[in-house]
């Protein structure tokens, strides 16, 4: 169900007809809740176990870690649906989960022909039987802190064990085999081709967040099953981000949400600033960058360089876009999500784009993995050492290819290198207060944009040969100026250097004089009915003909 | 940089106090208002005045919907050839230099840029309906792989608004078919008002169409809509690296088509159900380049291709003919497309091998 559908109308209409007639604030978290798993069964109905035994797991764990013991009760609830839920994922259609059967199917789904059934069956209860085990084990532990931090490792490990499982088996069990070809040793894994659930990167983040933060004592573990199983999966932010934390979200829980006027049109607002980046630039703009970067042999530098510029358009668009219906849609139910891009390419520095790029990612990255690693107050080395562990893994985060370690490391390699120049500009304050005056800053600027584009070419080409040539054309200027090839296969030059002249303009002057949602919010009423008319009948014209995934749904 | 835009979470300015006064329903129609005003303004507009005047805005899909009109009407009570197929055909017949080397015949080219096999199956009822007496296909060896890519959902919602599937027979397509997807089916299946408002890309398609025409000088393939006799457009040629190239990527498109899978069921029932309504079919092995056939590249799938079509063929009352050798390098403009000596030779021979005509069938509608 994507953001520009008729079927997410409905679902936005539905919910916020829900929270206008549902007063009591728990009648509102199971109609949401709801909600959000139809939303996700709306993408892929096989997976809504998976993101309910995620949850479970993770709910257990922290109340576990603040002292609080399940009751039997609740114990055998909770393991009925773990392993209700696990066997429906991963035992009964097993087959389904994989490629082979891509297209979901009722029938095939009641009507199991699959060999292993038994096994599961017996896999699933062993896993029933052992969990309330484990958990009464925990709590035999006498130290608190050893107590607390089973628990934190169990959920970690449970989350980093599905996400492993269903994003990286097949990438490590593939680069295991292509090691072991050429060692000349069969290192062959069983090939299960598993099917990556949609979102699974963001709601696995969302609820690691939530443990981590209880074992910290930041903060409390949520009572309400209901109201932690809403936080995980509540659909404006489940499959794409921003990847909340629990202080962005849980103490809305604690009253009724009520709809507002103000948070209505501010959150239209927001909605159409997305829906102007994602379906009016990013999507009439990525057919260009698909028949060029796609197949990028013969191309010169120079067509080279407009596609990657046109890239880092379409990508800023689409999850920048993404992220601001996501939020204006949360405004209008009266729940802020936190922020997730900040002028990106208005960096002047590598350090200060990824202040700037993916906020909710790189914040997680920097609060989870680089602080606990030691962060930046170690010995030099160390720090270099976790900047390069944390951004190789934040490349690995977004997809399960070398391609995505490369960028990693380049991103990483690139932070270490910006350390390292600002290190010696604070030595000679003559080169830093070059660098700082206007035209030092228009050339950190260019070099950063020189740096993030030819990162962006490592991020979108997957095909090593492809890369190397497309690399070599961006470093090493070939000197033909010709443009025929655009425009010969799909994909619109004209509408491309439109948009991007028109996305330029606004979003310099949106830089410059305030955002384009909270100028319209600040806009005298009279003049906003013209403003709709008019975006709608542009809408209706530039709407691409096919409605396109988001680029960060892969994730 | 510095901006002047820390976003403010809880907006406190001019039009959202007032929104604020005015409640959230009141507010949110006060946005939901103009802007279905907008819309059925822009809907009326592009239905009722752009669609009928100007068309799609792209002549290779405004084609679609003129061919469905003419098969519609039925052809005329003259024995009439159809050529059928993709580019290389549009560029390589000139349906009048065909008409010259086989006297007393009708000759039209309704070949499509992009008209891949899924394109001659939703198609082929409505031909066999339209009644010709002969169906000429130009076909590559690689028309028995798997689709090159599904097909577009512009040429989708065309085939729709042409009313194509009208003529099915039950079962004919489904979503699971090679080269259509459940949206695509459910496109070619929907409404056809849906399949109109597809396209108020207008704009965008008319624009597209005019950059290329004037960036390409008129060296490309913007076929005329309603051209039957010589939709081909192409005048210039390549040589060298860019010929090459070119020739790389068909070899490319060959082997991964073929590497998807093959779709010989699917060749087979369009041949059959042109010969069961009586049209008689010619199976063409397309003009290969000479580049590509000294190098060996295709032969084996050729080999396959030319058994594959001399026994349906033989089944079928069909005519098979072989021009993979026909063209030298000069009749080329590019890896695949005739250039203008290599239309005049392939479109004299085959019509020379065209059996004389019988009287036409009676038209079926």
């Amino acid at each position: 169900m994507l953001f520009q559908t008729p079927e997410f109308l409905v679902l936005f209409l539905t919910s916020l007809a829900g929270i206008a007639l549902l007063k009591r604030a728990r009648h509102q978290h199971v109609f949401m809740g709801a909600l959000s798993y139809l939303f996700y069964a709306w993408w892929d109905v096989r997976f809504v176990s998976l993101l309910l035994v995620t949850s479970q797991v993770d709910f257990v764990a922290a109340q576990g870690m603040d002292g609080i013991k399940v009751t039997w009760t609740q114990r055998l609830k909770l393991a009925a649906i773990v392993v209700a839920g696990s066997f429906f994922t991963l035992g009964l259609n097993w087959p389904m989960v994989q490629h082979q059967t891509e297209e979901f199917s009722w029938a095939e789904l009641l009507d199991p022909k699959w060999s292993g059934v038994w096994g599961s069956i017996g896999a699933c209860s062993a896993f029933a039987v052992l969990a309330p085990v484990f958990y009464e084990f925990y709590f035999r532990i006498k130290d608190p802190e050893r107590r607390r931090r089973a628990f934190l490792w169990t959920s970690v490990v449970a989350n980093l064990a599905v996400l492993g499982f269903f994003k990286y088996y097949n990438f490590f069990s593939g680069s295991l085999h292509g090691l072991g070809a050429a060692l000349g040793v069969d290192a062959t894994l069983p090939h299960l081709d598993v099917l990556l659930p949609v979102g699974i990167s963001f709601y696995t983040f969302v609820s690691m967040s939530y443990t981590i933060d209880v074992y910290r004592k930041h903060f409390q573990a949520e009572r309400s099953f209901l109201r932690f199983a809403l936080f995980v999966c509540y659909y404006p932010h489940l499959v794409a981000g921003p990847i909340i934390r629990p202080d962005n979200f849980l103490p809305t829980l604690s009253k009724p949400w009520t709809l507002r006027g103000a948070n209505m049109l501010s959150g239209l607002h927001l909605c159409l600033n997305g829906f102007v980046k994602k379906v009016l630039v990013a999507d009439n703009i990525a057919p260009l960058v698909d028949v060029v970067l796609g197949d990028p042999a013969g191309q010169s530098t120079l067509v080279v360089w407009i596609a990657t510029v046109v890239f880092a358009v379409q990508i800023y668009c689409d999850f920048s876009g993404y992220s601001d219906i996501a939020r204006g849609v949360s405004r209008m139910f009266g729940v802020e999500l936190p922020l997730n891009f900040d002028y990106p390419y208005f960096s002047t520095s590598i350090i200060d784009f990824w202040r700037r790029w993916h906020l909710s990612l790189s914040t997680w990255l920097r609060d989870y993995l680089y602080i606990p690693l030691g962060g930046g107050r170690a010995r030099p080395w160390r720090v270099y050492a976790n900047l390069m562990t944390t951004m190789v893994l934040g490349g690995l985060w977004h997809g399960a290819s070398w391609n995505f370690a490369i960028w990693g490391a380049y991103q990483g390699a690139l932070l270490c290198i910006n350390r390292l120049v600002r290190w010696f500009c604070e030595r000679t304050p003559a080169l830093d207060a070059a660098l700082k005056s206007k035209p030092g800053t228009v050339l950190r600027w260019f070099v950063t944009m020189y740096f993030v584009m030819l990162g962006w070419l490592i991020f979108r080409i997957t095909d090593f040969s492809k890369l190397e040539y497309c690399v070599k054309k961006f470093v090493l200027v070939d000197g033909r100026m010709g443009l025929s090839s655009l425009g010969l296969g799909s994909g619109n030059p004209a509408l491309v250097a439109i948009l991007l002249l028109g996305f330029a303009i606004l979003h310099s002057l949106s830089f410059a004089r305030g955002r384009v949602h909270d100028r319209l919010d600040r806009t005298t009423p009279r003049k906003l009915p013209l403003i709709y008319l008019l975006l709608a009948i542009v809408f209706y014209f530039l709407w691409p003909a096919a409605n396109a995934a988001f680029i960060y749904f892969q994730f | 940089m510095h901006h002047a835009n820390a976003e403010s979470t809880m907006p406190h300015h001019v039009a959202a106090a007032w929104a604020e006064s005015k409640g959230a329903w009141r507010t949110f129609l006060f946005w939901a208002i103009p802007t279905l005003i907008g819309l059925a303004f822009s809907a009326a507009f592009q239905l009722g005045f752009l669609l009928p005047k100007f068309g799609t805005g792209s002549s290779d899909l405004d084609r679609c919907i003129e061919l469905a009109k003419l098969y519609d009407q039925g052809l005329s009570d003259e024995p009439t050839v159809v050529f059928i197929g993709d580019s290389l055909t549009v560029e390589g017949i000139d349906a009048s230099a065909v008409a010259a080397a086989a006297p007393g015949w009708r000759v039209l080219n309704a070949a499509l840029n992009f008209g891949d096999r899924i394109d001659q199956e939703i198609m082929t009822p409505s031909l066999a309906k339209a009644r010709p007496a002969l169906v000429v296909w130009l076909s590559r060896p690689m028309q028995l792989g798997a689709a090159k890519a599904n097909l577009h959902a512009d040429r989708a919602a065309a085939y729709r608004v042409g009313d194509f599937p009208r003529d099915w027979p039950q079962g004919w397509l489904s979503a699971r078919s090679d080269g259509l997807s459940s949206g695509l089916y459910a496109t070619l299946d929907g409404s056809e008002w849906m399949a109109r408002a597809h396209f108020h890309t207008w704009l965008i398609n008319a624009s597209y169409q005019r950059l290329r025409n004037n960036l390409r000088r008129g060296n490309i393939r913007s076929t005329a809509a309603g051209d039957w006799i010589a939709p081909y457009q192409m005048v210039a040629s390549i040589a060298g690296d860019r010929l090459e190239r070119h020739i790389e990527a068909i070899k490319r498109e060959h082997e991964d088509r073929l590497a998807r899978g093959r779709f010989p069921d699917s060749y087979q029932r369009i041949v059959r159900h042109l010969a069961d309504a009586g049209a008689r079919p010619v199976i063409v092995l397309a003009p290969i380049h000479p580049h590509i056939r000294a190098r060996g590249w295709f032969d084996s799938d050729t080999a396959e291709f030319t058994k594959f079509a001399t026994e349906l063929a033989a089944s079928t009352n069909a005519l098979f003919l072989d021009t993979s050798a026909l063209l030298d390098a000069q009749d080329f403009a590019d890896g695949q497309h005739p250039a203008a000596a290599g239309r005049a030779k392939l479109s004299e021979f085959i019509g020379k091998q065209l059996p004389p005509p019988h009287p036409a069938p009676s038209k079926g509608r």
